[in-house]
Parts: C-alpha cells; structure tokens; sequence
C-alpha cells in the first residue's frame, strides 16, 4: 500500500509550491507534477480497469483534466494526490460507461506475490482477484472510499476532505462497503 | 456503546500501523467480536497491485505530448479575443479580473449607458463584444451565492452557448465549434458545483432540475440537427455531451435517490426511441444509428442503476417493476423500428433489442427472485393470467423465467436469448399473486416470421407484450399490454 503525501511532509512541502506554480501558469511545474503522480495515477486506473492501455490513456486523460481544474482545486482543502484521484475515480466511471458493464471484472490484473511459495501463491492471488471483484462491484461511492483507504493508503480526513464529506460519513460508507462486501464474498465462496 | 463503524475503523488504523493485533483489537470488543472479525479479516486481505511504474521511455513520451497539447490548449487561449479581456492578468489573480470586469463593465455602461452590454448579449464567439458577454457571465458566477446557484447559472449559460452554436452551424464551422467547447466548459463547471453541494435534499432537488434542463437542451440539439445546418459537426458533438451530461447527472442522483434515477433514465430511453422512430419513418437512417446509440448509452445506466440497487438491496423491487414495464413496451417500439428500416441499417437495431434484452433480462432475474420467495407483488400492471392461450410464437423471453406451464410456442424466437428449461412461479400475472409452478421450454422451434411485433399473445405472463409471430400453442401465462409509458417521475 502506498502513502499519502501527509506523511511526508517534506515532499508535501514541495508538491504545494510546485503546485502553485503550476497555477500561475507554469508548464513545467506541471510537468513536474506529473513525474511524482503518473505512476500512482497508472496504478490506480489499472487496478480499475485491468487493461494496460485504457489505463495508460485515462493516466494521460487525468493530467489534461488537472490541468485545466487547477484554477479551482485552490479553493479546494483536499491534498493535491487526493483531488487527482477523484478526477480519476470520475473518469474511471465514465470509461465503465462506455465499456460493456462487468467486462472489466472479468480480467484479472497483476498481484503483489513478494515471499509467497506456489501453492500459497494461488491461493492469495485467487483471494486478491476476489477481492478486486468484489471491491469493483461496490457502488461507486463506496468503492472510492475503500480504494483511497486501502489500495492507496489515504488517512479517513484527506478522503473526507478529498470527498467533501466528514470523517464520521467516512467511517459509516467504510462500515458499509466492508459489509457488502462481505455478503458479495459469503456469495461466491458458497 | 461505541458505534461498530468507528470500532472498526480505529481497530483498523490500529492493526495497519502496527500498535494492535487483530486478537488484541477483538478481545477490547468481546461482545461485538462477532461482528468485528469478519470484516477485520476482509479488511486486512485487501491488497493492491504491486508498484507499477509507466514505462521510462513512454513516460517520457507521454509527459512530452501532455505539455504539448497543453501549451496548444493556452496558445489557443491567448489567442482567442476573450482572452484581450483578461487584461494580461494571470490566471492565480482570478479575482483581479473580475475586480477589472466590474470597472470596465462600469465605465462601459457609465459612459453608454449599458448599449454595450446590452448589444453584447446578443454576439456571437468572434466578434468583438462576445468577450464582453463571457466577462459579464464570469462576473456573475463570481456573485453567485453558493455552489447551487452557480451550477444553476452554469446549465443556463450553457443553453446559451447552445443558442450560438446553433446560429453559426449555417456559416461558420470553426466559430460554432467554439461555442460548442464553451458548452462543453459550463456542462464540466455544472457538475463539479453540484458535486460540491453538501447538502444532500439540495443536490438531489439540483441534480432533477439539472436533468430536467439538459432534457430540453437535448431537445434543442435535436431541432438543430433537424434544420439540417451546413456544418452538423458541432451540432452533434453538442448533442453528444448533452447525453454524457444526463447520464453523469443521473449516476449522481442515483446515489442518492435511485428509483427517480431509474424513472429518469427509463423516461430518456423512451425519448430516443421515439426520436429514433420518428427518424426512421422520415427515412433518415444515419441520424435514427446514432439516436439508437444515445438510446444504448441510457439502456446500460439503467442496467446499472438496477445492478447496484439489486446488490444493495435498495429499492430493487421497485426498480424492477418499473423497468419491466417499461421494457416490454420499448422492444415492441424496436421492432416496429426494425420494419420500417433497410437490411444494411438493422444491425443497429438489433444491437438495440439485444441492450434491452440484456435489461429486461436483468430486472426479470430479481422478479423471479421475489417470485420464488412468495412475496411477488406483480409486474406489468395489465396481465391477465391464466388460462390457455393460442400463442403466436417468438417470444423475447428469459427462460428461467418462464413459471406457469411454459410456452410450447414454435416460432423462430427472434430474440436470441437459448431456450432451457424453466422452473419456478411467475410472478408478473395481472393481480400480482405467485401462481403456477411446473416447467416450462420457452423460445420453442420451427419456423416463424420472427419480427412482427403482434400485441402479446400467451406465454409469457410478464404483461403479454411480447412481439411474436409465427405459430404454436402456449399454454398457461398471461394476455395483456403492458404500458409502453412509464409513471412520471415524482417531482
């Protein structure tokens, strides 16, 4: 699981004024922008959407729509990685869209399999694939927190920030998503 | 006593980041132990992806065409006459333009008495004074109290830009297409002020009006590619976010009230049918393909809708009723479609049937759900059940739908759904009571004129709507018509 910007803050620090350069205008700040977030952006998308280059072309997607949000992600209070993972959640929802509904369920992505003998292998992998299936057929809200928290280590204040809720509304759709979830599961393992 | 959802959360926090085991967390709640592991195992299990990096050199290759258009989309930008408005200021000091908009909006209307302005609403993007409209709407979202009233203020400028775009689709393609992009930027500015409302009953009542709205602009979109302009480009792309918009728009509103969403979309499908016929019967083939892939847009929300409510649990009963009903009603519009058109323009149309098929088979799923637990409440309002039926063949059924005696119909059935075997009561009988049982072969075989849409006739008891010809026996299921309109959503 990666870590959101809070808990570095020296890097924090920079991505704020490389930030506002990039409002003011700043092309190659911008650019800078991109060098520290495509990757997780790519990751996140690819997670969604198991298909290399959908996920390469949404990453690209994502920046020019930054890009052009910028003027209004300042009066937003979220950090900047969260407001991109919600421009990519979005955009993540209208590529579902445009694709036949499920179809992206059914791929399987690449797991983390760092440590694990064969045997024990395929059966975390069958359990994460699993897991994806079920996270992806949460509702959209849902998903999103799970996502931000889990997948990509957001603490419960940036998501509410980033989502424009409370912490205590986080906490419930939390609540909430496990427990589907857990039904989802209890379904396919009988 | 704590609530299970901060239990959770702070046991989760504390297993992550190692101050607690999963055994320590649940023995400090004994009594909600239960509860708890399930969802702290789950919880626990949920890994990522490994770390994936974008490749070094297609990163490179990828940040370099990101700049570039970037700098093309500014370049663009000061280049348009708007931007001689923006008095050089950069785009940080936003608020100083605005301040300059005020003083020059003022000395304009001090010194002609508001001519200026007045003319200005009435230009068009190109000419001089439209810079002076698009500075007077910034000024006034900039007043605007509140993220409602400017998206309110965003929808009706963005029918504004609708109206340019319209007068310049018979002269000037390049000038039309920027009023289609400046639609496209209120359409974008609308939603992500309705996102920010945080008042749930006011997003909801925004997010109907908003609706509403961009129904008519669709309405409007459709007049002008009717007046067949010299360049239906812009036109068509104008068209094309608008129904990007309803169905962004409708995803939201389902979040928080999914069975008007559901109305909603049910009504907007009935729209591009009935669009796409009207087309159809004008012999205007290529507009009715693309009015039946808006159609197929609204038709895979709903199916969505539906899922998501079915996984919850949601309102899904409801949900079902009302797309059944509507459903039915709008393959007999497809088909009808089907009759009116050439050979080389039905695959669109089939590819339609099949979307709604696809729905139709999705909300009788969960039907049949309630049907075998007893507690069916009845489908399609006007069925009559029972009784023999000579029935007129192909049936656009799911099988495992099929309750009372079945259908030994032996029309070709035209719509592709494989016949198995039925079990299981049929709920969707006219008064709504569980009735039937036994099995059921549905679809049948033979030979059968497949499309012709006659009004329902026997074997399937989901309203007896079903298009059909062909010949064969069904016994048992309904007679009758289901409604080809669906209830109004409440407003």
């Amino acid at each position: 699981m990666h870590k959101s910007d809070r808990s570095n803050p020296q890097l924090n620090l920079e991505v704020e004024s490389i930030v506002a350069k990039a409002t003011g205008g700043d092309t190659e700040a911008f650019g800078r922008l991109y060098d520290i977030y495509a990757d997780r952006i790519y990751r996140h998308i690819y997670y969604r959407t198991s298909n290399v280059e959908d996920a390469r072309d949404l990453t690209q997607e994502v920046f020019l729509k930054a890009w052009h949000g910028l003027p209004r992600f300042q009066r937003n209070k979220a950090s900047f990685l969260s407001w991109l993972f919600t421009i990519a959640h979005n955009r993540v929802i209208d590529y579902y869209r445009t694709k036949k509904y499920h179809s992206y369920l059914d791929n399987e992505i690449v797991m983390e399999d760092r440590g694990k003998g064969p045997q024990e292998l395929v059966e975390a992998k069958f359990t994460q694939q699993q897991v994806r299936r079920a996270i992806l057929q949460l509702p959209e809200e849902q998903q999103q927190v799970i996502l931000m928290s889990f997948i990509e280590g957001f603490e419960y204040s940036e998501i509410a920030a980033a989502l424009n809720k409370t912490e205590g509304n986080i906490r419930v759709i939390m609540h909430r998503a496990l427990k589907r979830m857990r039904e989802i599961l209890d379904k396919v393992e009988v | 006593m704590e609530k299970i959802e901060i239990i959770l959360t702070e046991c989760i926090k504390d297993i992550k980041s190692g101050r607690a085991t999963l055994a320590e967390c649940l023995n400090r709640y004994p009594s909600r132990r239960s509860e708890l592991e399930p969802l702290l195992n789950l919880a626990l299990n949920i890994q990522g992806p490994p770390f994936m990096e974008l490749e070094g050199s297609y990163k490179q290759a990828a940040k370099a065409r990101l700049l570039q258009q970037i700098r093309a989309d500014e370049t663009e930008k000061s280049r348009s006459l708007t931007d001689v408005f923006n008095f050089g200021i950069p785009r940080r000091f936003a608020w100083a333009r605005v301040v300059a908009y005020v003083l020059v909006a003022l000395i304009v209307v001090s010194m002609v008495g508001g001519g200026t302005v007045y003319a200005a609403q009435d230009s068009l993007p190109g000419e001089l004074l439209y810079s002076v409209k698009r500075g007077v709407e910034d000024v006034r979202l900039f007043f605007a109290d509140g993220s409602a009233a400017k998206a309110e203020l965003n929808l009706q400028f963005a029918q504004t830009r609708l109206e340019e775009m319209s007068r310049l689709a018979f002269s000037n393609r390049e000038r039309a297409q920027l009023a289609v992009n400046g639609y496209r930027g209120n359409l974008d500015a609308a939603t992500e002020q309705i996102r920010n409302v945080t008042s749930a009953s006011t997003r909801c009542t925004l997010l109907k009006g908003a609706l509403e709205e961009m129904r008519n602009q669709l309405g409007f979109c459709d007049n002008a590619i009717d007046a067949a302009p010299a360049h239906p480009e812009p036109v068509r792309e104008a068209s094309t976010l608008c129904i990007t918009e309803q169905v962004r728009l409708l995803t939201m509103l389902a979040q928080q009230n999914n069975v008007e969403a559901a109305q909603i979309n049910l009504a907007a499908m009935q729209n591009r049918l009935h669009r796409a016929q009207t087309k159809a019967e004008s012999g205007n083939y290529q507009v009715m393909e693309v009015v039946l892939l808006q159609y197929r847009e609204f038709n895979q929300l709903g199916e969505r809708i539906l899922l998501d409510a079915q996984s919850q649990n949601n309102n899904d009963t409801e949900i079902e009723q009302l797309s059944l009903a509507a459903l039915s009603g709008y393959l007999n519009t497809i088909d009808s479609i089907s009759q009116l058109i050439p050979q080389e323009y039905r695959n669109s149309v089939e590819a339609c049937r099949q979307a709604t098929l696809q729905f139709q088979t999705q909300a009788r799923h969960g039907h049949q759900n309630q049907g075998d637990s007893g507690t069916g409440q009845g489908g399609s309002p006007s069925g009559n059940g029972g009784g023999a039926t000579t029935g007129q063949g192909s049936q656009t059924n799911n099988p495992q739908d099929t309750g009372g005696s079945g259908n030994t119909g032996s029309g070709t059935p035209n719509h592709t759904v494989s016949p198995t075997p039925g079990t299981g009561g049929n709920i969707d009988s006219g008064n709504g009571t569980e009735s039937g049982g036994g099995t059921g072969t549905d679809g049948g075989s033979g030979a059968g004129l497949g499309v012709t849409p006659s009004p329902g006739n026997g074997g399937n008891a989901d309203g007896g709507n079903e298009p059909g010809s062909g010949n064969g026996t069904s016994t048992g299921g309904g007679i009758g018509a289901g409604p080809t309109t669906i209830p109004s959503p409440k407003h």
